[in-house]
């Protein structure tokens, strides 16, 4: 470089706008205080000089371009882009430069086109390399010029521009772009048929087209990514069309699937740009799942159908996996799902004649079932959960004896000595599993009316096996329902409590009365039941006990009323037991005693052919009271049982079956004339001395545990109905009392909301209750709309 | 990072340079600069102490180091010092900043006039 521009210290001037002349204008004014040492501002050079100057600049440039850097000042090239730009030549410099990288482009261009028959991809990758790094040190040198002009310009930086001039030139060239993107793309299909490829060389041609866009990726979505998405989505699509032709299975198609979105997933990442592994499995998502959803799912004989018939729980999580990745996918399983349980669920609740036990546990097996499957293979996931739930409610209540039957179920697991009796550690769980069935049920009023009748039963039968059970179980209702529900079975327990306390005392009050009429003759407890709580059986009749059991009552009567002076005490004859002693003197039938005869005498339990022998029956009281008879005569018609007895009709049958319409004759304690199988009421009874047995005591009450026949039924419905209308009464009440008035529709959905834990009233059910209830006054219709109704206070 | 390569640099002279180096040195921990939002009110009372202290020299060295920190693109520099300039214009009459930085006035007298009259309405009354 010639000259350099003058920055003449002394030079007395004007700090002017422009780039005004006058450098050194003459020396008159010397003003050279020695604070305001004023410096010229730049004068504007030359002509010449600005073009050498950027002769020199744009010799440096060709050089980076061509390599060769090494010899080259970077401090001078940067002075000198400064000089220019300071000395408003920015525009000259930016222009220039730009013809250069343009120049040099087009010889970059014909190097690739001749590459295009071989190694295309290489080449252009290491000349875009080339160019990146030529465009880094041209923009080093023009920094001040990208600081300043460019900012004030609003123009490209200088490394944008030579992105935009080597886009222009080379990578839109039209033979170059075409050739690239078909590069490309046949490379990647290579790959999806297993082939292997020279992964980093496309790695850097789309690095290069991400760069090339500045600041987009517009230039790599239009010349490869819109391309490659489209070829994979025929590629998948027929792919996915083949397989499912030549394959019929669900489970291997999905791990097919599977192992190709992990394939273009670690494809996307390895060597496209970021951004297209999204769109990429949005394209499998759509071409492989949901197209074929549907199919897969239904496929017959490796289906979800049969997936769930062998719990293939793995197969079905990955179903699972797979669907959930596409909107509506979950829900086809779901109704599959839905159906095939649906399907299970009715079949066990339609079969007839099935015992209670079994009915439940099914049901209860299920459950677990499809526990098992939502942990497993359904990631608990709350749609399915849901699914189930509604599933279950549906057909659990499609038999309306489900109440009564999970009653009786929790009836044998609490009951001691029952065949199904539950260990401890295992009741507890199983308890909960039954609350989960309780749940499902729509009647729960039902539930609630036999449940109590088997609770009373095993309470007064002595028969649970753990008064903690029978509090968990209530508290567990009670969790469930509210206090309503389960007041008066805690009520039931309580009795049972104060009865045994009652018993004791009663004990002590006799042997502290000591002498007279204080002697107990039998050997006796009893119970006190409070009457609101246990299920209504009160019977008013008197049954004629006999002596012993009168004198022992009438003691208890006495000592009771002297503790509760306000109260009234029934007997319940009907739901008594008692022990007899029976003594049986007959010939056992032959066959037995041949038997009898090889025993060893010594042993208790051999009795002597022949000889007397001695039992305890434990029975009801009312076959008490009819075997007692038997003490006064021995051959006694049912009539003069019905009369001397005072039982009702069907008890006494009822007890009298229990007593002498066994197969077998050593079996039978009475025996009837004639041998009929119903009981008429001219038949006579006799007591069967050919009684014979191998225990000494024998249990001939029932024992509980049975269901109910069919008219049975009817008549807890029939009560159940009842009950019903006292609680829609009650509900409609309570609702108008807040409300005052209220219309007709907005009655019927409030009481059928407030009742809907226990029961669903039809809304026939509650308007015949409002008619009736206001036939009582209790509601009337209001004055200005026929469809309103008012509260009567 | 340490010095590795030597370069010449003839757009400044030593004594210039050796203050702008003062400064860097100074300098050398501070954190990067904030992204400059366009929109933000420019101050010139910010001026950190030593900064000012480290300015207090006359006016030519002034301007050479905003010349030398303009072209070693030392933003930190080039502000502090620009705004040290901008105080001394602050609130000054143009007749008091001809006097500062001894500016020759090429108006004629007319034109003079004529600029204060189209000005007036500027000035405090």
């Amino acid at each position: 470089v010639a000259a350099r521009p003058s920055m003449n210290r002394n030079a007395p001037n004007a700090i002017g706008g422009g780039a005004s002349g006058g450098g050194g204008s003459g020396g008159g004014s010397n003003n050279s205080y020695s604070k305001m040492r004023i410096k010229a501002f730049p004068m504007s050079m030359d002509e010449r000089y600005v073009n050498q100057i950027w002769d020199q600049l744009k010799r440096a440039i060709q050089e980076i371009q061509k390599k060769n850097n090494s010899g080259l000042s970077f401090e001078e090239l940067y002075r000198n882009a400064y000089t220019l730009v300071l000395h408003k030549y920015g525009e000259k410099l930016y222009s220039g430069t730009r013809d250069v990288v343009a120049e040099h482009m087009a010889k970059i261009k014909d190097d690739v086109l001749a590459s295009v028959n071989n190694v295309f991809l290489a080449t252009l990758n290491s000349l875009w390399k080339d160019h990146q790094t030529a465009m880094v040190m041209i923009r080093d040198i023009l920094m001040y010029m990208d600081r300043v002009y460019v900012n004030q310009q609003n123009l490209p930086s200088v490394y944008n521009m030579g992105l935009t001039v080597f886009k222009e030139q080379v990578v839109r060239h039209p033979v170059v772009c075409e050739h690239l993107r078909n590069t490309l793309l046949e490379m990647v299909a290579r790959e999806r048929r297993g082939e292997s490829i020279a992964r980093s060389q496309i790695k850097d041609a789309c690095n290069m087209l991400c760069q090339l866009g500045v600041d987009s990726l517009q230039v790599y979505e239009e010349d490869f990514e819109q391309a490659f998405l489209k070829q994979s989505r025929d590629f998948y699509r027929s792919e996915s069309d083949d397989f499912l032709a030549e394959n019929c299975s669900a489970s291997l198609y999905i791990k097919k699937v599977e192992s190709r979105m992990a394939e273009e997933m670690e494809r996307a990442r390895h060597y496209l740009d970021r951004s297209t592994e999204p769109k990429i499995i949005a394209v499998l998502e759509e071409e492989l799942i949901s197209r074929h959803m549907r199919t897969i799912v239904e496929m017959e004989s490796s289906g979800l159908v049969s997936m769930l018939r062998a719990d293939k729980h793995e197969d079905i999580h990955c179903m699972y996996r797979l669907l959930q990745r596409v909107p509506d996918g979950v829900k086809i399983m779901t109704d599959c799902i839905s159906t095939y349980l649906r399907e299970q669920g009715k079949a066990i609740v339609a079969e007839e004649n099935r015992e209670p036990s079994a009915y439940v546990q099914a049901l209860l097996d299920l459950r677990d079932r499809c526990d098992c499957l939502l942990a497993q293979a359904l990631n608990r996931d709350r749609l399915f959960k849901q699914q189930i739930s509604s599933d279950f409610e549906y057909f659990v209540n499609l038999n309306v004896r489900s109440p009564e039957y999970l009653s009786l179920f929790i009836d044998e697991k609490l009951r001691r000595g029952s065949r199904g009796a539950a260990a401890d550690n295992e009741i507890e769980p199983l308890l909960d599993k039954c609350m989960v069935l309780f749940r499902y049920l729509q009647e729960k009023d039902v539930f609630e009316k036999y449940y109590k009748q088997h609770l009373a039963k095993r309470l007064i039968l002595n028969k649970s096996s753990s008064d903690d059970t029978e509090k968990s179980m209530i508290s567990k209702l009670k969790a469930e329902c509210g206090c309503q529900f389960t007041s008066k079975l805690e009520g039931m327990l309580k009795d049972m409590t104060v009865s045994n306390m009652l018993n004791e005392e009663f004990g002590n009050y006799l042997s502290q009365a000591g002498g007279a009429g204080a002697q107990r003759s039998i050997d006796f407890g009893l119970r006190v039941l409070t009457t609101g709580f246990w299920p209504t059986q009160t019977t008013q009749n008197k049954v004629a006990l006999p002596d012993e059991a009168r004198q022992a009552y009438d003691q208890f009567h006495r000592f009771y009323m002297s503790k509760h002076s306000g109260r009234q005490l029934t007997l319940q004859p009907n739901m008594g037991t008692a022990d007899l002693s029976a003594t049986f003197s007959g010939a056992p039938p032959s066959g037995r005693g041949a038997e009898a005869a090889d025993e060893p005498s010594s042993t208790s339990n051999s009795l002597a052919v022949g000889a007397r022998r001695r039992y305890i029956l434990s029975v009801s009281t009312y076959q008490m009271v009819v075997l007692l008879q038997f003490n006064r005569r021995p051959k006694i018609t049912f009539e003069q049982l019905q009369a001397e007895t005072n039982i009702p009709e069907k008890d006494l049958q009822r007890a009298l079956g229990a007593l002498c319409m066994q197969k077998m004759a050593s079996q039978r304690f009475l025996n009837k004339e004639p041998r009929t199988k119903e009981i008429s009421s001219t038949d006579e009874f006799t007591v069967n001395d050919a009684f014979y047995s191998r225990h000494v005591k024998i249990k001939v009450a029932p024992s509980g545990g049975v269901k109910e026949t069919e008219p049975e039924r009817r008549e807890t419905r029939i009560k159940v109905d009842e009950d019903r209308k006292y609680e829609i009464e009650a509900a409609i009440v309570r609702i108008m009392k807040a409300r005052q008035t209220l219309s007709h529709n907005y009655l019927i959905a409030q009481v059928i909301e407030q009742l809907k834990s226990r029961f669903t009233p039809t809304p026939q059910a509650i308007k015949s209750r409002i008619e009736h209830l206001m036939d009582r006054d209790y509601i009337k219709r209001s004055d200005q709309d026929r469809h309103y109704y008012q509260y009567v206070a | 990072m340490k010095a590795t390569k030597k370069f010449p640099c003839p757009m400044s002279t030593p004594p210039i340079l050796k203050k702008v180096i003062a400064w860097c040195t100074y300098h050398k921990d501070d954190p990067p600069p904030v992204e400059e939002d366009e929109y933000k009110e420019r101050r010139t009372d910010d001026i950190p102490t030593w900064d000012q202290e480290f300015l207090k020299v006359d006016q030519g060295t002034l301007f050479e180091i905003i010349l030398a920190a303009n072209y070693l693109d030392i933003k930190g520099l080039l502000d502090v010092s620009c705004k040290t300039v901008a105080n001394m214009i602050k609130g000054k009459s143009p007749e008091e900043i001809r006097k500062t930085f001894n500016i020759k006035c090429d108006f004629s007298a007319e034109e003079l006039e004529r600029v204060r009259r189209e000005n007036e309405w500027c000035e405090e009354k």
